[in-house]
């Protein structure tokens, strides 16, 4: 490739992660390992370099629908559509904590404030912040002023951004103590802050992904060619934001450029909608789940 | 007792709820309704033509039914109501020679007046309303039981049912002892043990006599097709296989085929009709009356028709579901939403006077609902992102307000501490200058009122910011003066604790200002003299602005002259104006070193209040000692705990 980081390209090991499908993919802080959680209500640690199952945790009644990992990789949080989140000891076989107070089924997890607060986005319309250093059953915050259900939230430092399907982003500054309301009309089904807090990339179900300037909500670049209009299919940027990598209904996985918005690279091998990926937090190698259940792992080329 | 006995008999001859009931209130006094005596399916049947007496059935000829009468007791060819016997039995019981004659049959007889038709012979009723002390079988009559005994094929059987048959007695257990192998208290119990009657084996089976038979020997082609003795059933096997080879290289793996819906994500399944979303979530429906928008809202907002998904996305059915809801009845039925609807339009908080609708029909909610729902861009904000200009245009920005506990998590402070409530203000325009406006004047947001309440964390309603700001001079304002209680148990004991400082002041009663104001220039004390004299022109600077509870919060130097004032008025005057007034002599107006401050330094006041306390003193004694000098008989508001000036209260 001509750019300095080679694009993952190479189809790595195939792992048949969960029967009927799997929901979210993530790796772990150093990108050793990787989570999966599917629709057999399992979640399944992973070795993605020798494809190696490595744990299965067992506790859900409903499949899963979103996970996320501490940074210091000591739990991890999956999100059911039983209405509750489950927070697991890495270690454990059993979870350690279950945050029930969603009226429907939760969407969206994340971590953050050092992995003191995590945050949770459902279709009931609420997102719900908890406290993860004391045993309170309720939740630190309730979000409410969503008008449909919240399917993204990410955090970055001390602004949560959240998606909803009503077609805003809603970023919650809690430093300054001041919402950021952007106006996509397009159901939103992915928020990403980069990690230079510069921009932030909203992906809407009109099977375009944008690229919003952070300070004043420009729009810097518009990403086309996947096919997106009814599922949430995964994105994410890559480790230094060089490529904006997702996933798409048509069973493949694209990666643009995000300066040039160009479609450089179209991994297939999937054979079904591909709902999540994740890149590696270091290196060049991407993994994505589909609705065929399988976990794909994809290196760069080792030459270039 | 008599009652007693009554239903004691009554209970021994077992007869229907309606006997006992009639039986009971015949003879009840009191009753006033007697339960009638007739049946009601008599009453019924009679007035479908039948009598008492007859059967219920087709008409037979009455002339075999009466022969046969007469040869057998039992009327039993007839085809009555009820179950009729098996065919076999049916035979046995008709008696050989006769003809096997159903009632519908024509027999060429004679045109007898008794061959028409009549109504068939009622049925015999088996006496089970009699209470039965034996231990035969419902229907048993040891009397008539020849018939019964001539069914058992086995000897033994017939003999025991014989036996029985002679006993006359039904009792139990008579006649029990004179059992010829008196093998047991109420014999074999072989006589009860009637098994299956199988065809080819002549004899009744009994379960614990019998000898195992080969399989083969027993034929189970018998009357009961598809039973098996329980005998043979022992040696039936049910055939057994051998579990299926496993090749080693097999993973067990289940290849769900294609169709990816399954649940990646219902809600944007369900999002192909928003409408029916909003309905769902109980959000604002912008236009109220227009069903027919639904299908063109589907039809931007999805770029897919439709097709692909068959069966997990039943919009046709939902919709229809939710058909009743518009139009009319939409207007009957409110949603579940904080947010009224008035007259279509959104109804966000009440404002007295006349009610006066939005024009434009805009939502005073925070965000309208976008053009996913309408199909159209509606605010500014959504034209401009329809077309790609984002920027400052689709940009909005609103308060919030992390809680206390979210920030400390953060590690960041808390943005607004000032802000009583927590949680979002949706409606508010965020102005990073300006603080945000107090909760009484914010309007109402309109959510979706799905969530659950978080105590506390997430309330729409704000308390009242300058009401806050009001509160402590309020109530340091209700309190009354450290001098006031220095005044009272001052005296008492010298080394008075050190009383916990307030700064707070009595608010005098505007009776008060005006004797303040008239008696000020009365107050000439040596010593108050120069503070006095300092404090005068607070003095009047006070009672002007002092009307009744001060608007703006009171200084300390206000509340001192004030109290100067008071007891200046009260040691001068006899004028009991209440103990609630008695100050001491404020004069140790002191100036205090704090101004302004509401809550000065507290360690400053105290030493103040100390040497106030020390010149007070001193006061008071001067005080006495003028009063002696003029002969007062004051009365001393000062109330109480003055010892000395106590025969001067007194004299009061």
């Amino acid at each position: 490739m001509d750019s300095p980081a080679p694009c993952p390209s190479v189809a790595g090991p195939v792992m048949n992660a969960h029967e009927g499908g799997a929901n979210a993919v993530r790796f772990n802080t150093d990108g050793a390992y990787c989570m999966t959680g599917g629709l057999d209500k399992l979640c399944k640690l992973w070795n993605p370099h020798n494809g190696r199952l490595i744990k299965v945790y067992r506790g859900h009644s409903y499949p899963v629908s979103d996970l996320c990992i501490t940074t210091d990789n000591n739990f991890f949080a999956s999100a059911g559509l039983e209405k509750a989140i489950f927070l697991w000891d890495v270690t454990q076989d059993s979870p350690n904590r279950k945050f029930r107070g969603h009226t429907e089924q939760v969407n969206c997890v994340a971590f953050g404030a050092d992995n003191s607060i995590l945050a949770s986005g459902s279709y009931d319309g609420t997102l719900k912040l908890w406290d993860l250093k004391s045993r309170a059953v309720a939740p630190i915050m309730t979000l409410s002023s969503f008008k449909d259900s919240v399917t993204a939230v990410h955090i970055r430092g001390t602004s949560i951004a959240t998606g909803c399907v009503d077609g805003y982003v809603r970023t919650f500054d809690v430093r300054v103590g001041k919402v950021v309301m952007e106006c996509i009309t397009r159901p939103i089904i992915h928020v990403h802050i980069s990690s230079d807090h510069n921009c932030m990339m909203v992906q809407t179900l009109d099977s375009t992904i944008r690229l919003l300037d952070w300070n004043n909500g420009e729009l810097l670049n518009t990403y086309k060619g996947h096919t997106n209009d009814k599922y949430r299919v995964g994105a994410c940027f890559s480790c230094h934001d060089e490529w904006v990598i997702t996933g798409s209904e048509d069973a493949a996985i694209y990666i643009y450029d995000v300066v040039n918005a160009k479609l450089t690279a179209k991994l297939e091998g999937h054979r079904g909608c591909v709902t999540a990926v994740d890149h590696h937090p270091t290196d060049s190698a991407l993994v994505s789940v589909a609705t065929d259940g399988t976990l794909r792992i994809w290196t760069a080329r080792s030459s270039e | 007792m008599d009652e007693d006995d009554v239903s004691h008999e009554l209970s021994r001859s077992l007869g229907t709820h309606g006997q006992f009931g009639r039986e009971a209130a015949r003879s009840d006094p009191n009753a006033v309704v007697v339960p009638s005596d007739e049946y009601i399916g008599h009453r019924l049947l009679r007035k479908l033509g039948w009598r008492y007496g007859e059967g219920i059935g087709p008409k037979v000829k009455r002339s075999q039914a009466t022969a046969k009468q007469e040869a057998d007791p039992k009327p039993t060819k007839e085809r009555v109501v009820g179950c009729a016997l098996p065919a076999e039995l049916q035979k046995q019981r008709e008696q050989p020679g006769s003809a096997e004659g159903g009632p519908n049959e024509d027999s060429s007889g004679s045109d007898n007046d008794a061959d028409l038709p009549q109504a068939p012979v009622d049925v015999r009723c088996v006496d089970v309303l009699q209470l039965q002390d034996s231990t035969c079988g419902l229907g048993f009559d040891p009397l008539n039981a020849e018939a019964d005994v001539a069914l058992a094929k086995d000897a033994k059987a017939r003999m025991s049912a014989a036996r029985l048959a002679k006993n006359k007695s039904n009792r139990l257990g008579f006649g029990d002892f004179d059992q010829d192998d008196g093998s047991g208290l109420y014999g074999d119990g072989l006589e009860y043990d009637v098994g299956l009657l199988v065809r080819g084996s002549t004899d009744v089976q009994h379960h614990r006599r019998r000898k195992l038979k080969e399989p083969s020997q027993e034929q189970t082609d018998g009357s009961l097709l598809g039973y098996h003795s329980a005998n043979q059933l022992r040696q039936y096997v049910k055939p057994w296989f051998p579990p299926p080879v496993v090749p080693p290289d097999f993973i067990l793996f289940h290849n769900h085929d294609t169709d990816p819906l399954p649940a990646v994500l219902p809600s944007l399944i369900g999002f192909l009709t928003p409408k029916l979303r909003a309905l769902l979530l109980g959000g604002i429906l912008p236009h109220p009356e227009a069903p027919a928008t639904a299908s063109s809202c589907a039809a931007p907002a999805t770029e897919s028709a439709t097709a692909p998904a068959p069966a997990p996305v039943p919009e046709p059915q939902e919709f229809q579901l939710f058909g009743p809801l518009h139009g009319a009845l939409k207007k009957r039925f409110v949603t579940g939403t904080v947010q009224e609807l008035v007259h279509g339009h959104a109804f966000t908080h009440f404002k007295g006077g006349l009610y006066v609708p939005k024009a434009d029909g805009e939502f005073a909610g925070a965000t309208p609902l976008t053009s996913l729902y309408t199909g159209e861009p509606d605010t500014e904000a959504e034209k401009a992102a329809a077309e790609n200009q984002f920027g400052a245009l689709t940009r909005q920005l609103r308060f919030f307000f992390p809680e206390p506990l979210l920030c400390k998590r953060f590690g960041v402070p808390d943005p607004h501490p000032y802000e009583p409530t927590k949680g979002e203000a949706p409606d508010v325009e965020f102005n990073a200058s300006q603080p945000p406006p107090p909760a009484a004047e914010r309007p109402k947001p309109g959510g979706i009122g799905l969530t659950l309440d978080d105590s506390g964390s997430d309330s729409e309603k704000k308390g009242d910011d300058d009401a806050a700001d009001q509160d402590l001079p309020g109530l340091m304002e209700d309190r009354p003066p450290m001098d006031l209680f220095d005044a009272i148990f001052g005296e008492e004991d010298e080394a008075a604790a050190p009383e916990e400082n307030t700064q707070s002041a009595a608010q005098p009663i505007s009776a008060l200002h005006q004797m303040e104001a008239e008696q000020s220039a009365a107050l000439q004390d040596t010593e108050v003299g120069a503070t006095t004299a300092h404090a005068s022109p607070a003095a009047d600077t006070a009672p002007p602005q002092a009307e009744g509870l001060s608007s703006r919060p009171v200084t300390l130097e206000e509340k001192i002259d004030r109290l100067k004032r008071l007891l200046a008025e009260s040691s001068t005057s006899s004028e009991g104006e209440g103990g609630a007034v008695v100050v001491s002599s404020g004069s140790e107006g002191a100036p205090r070193h704090h101004k302004g401050k509401r809550q000065g330094d507290k360690k400053a006041s105290k030493k103040a209040k100390k040497k106030a306390k020390k010149k007070e003193k001193k006061e008071r004694r001067k005080r006495k000692k003028r009063r002696k000098s003029r002969g007062d008989a004051e009365g001393a508001p000062l109330v109480i705990s003055d010892s000395e000036s106590g025969s001067s209260d007194s004299s009061d």
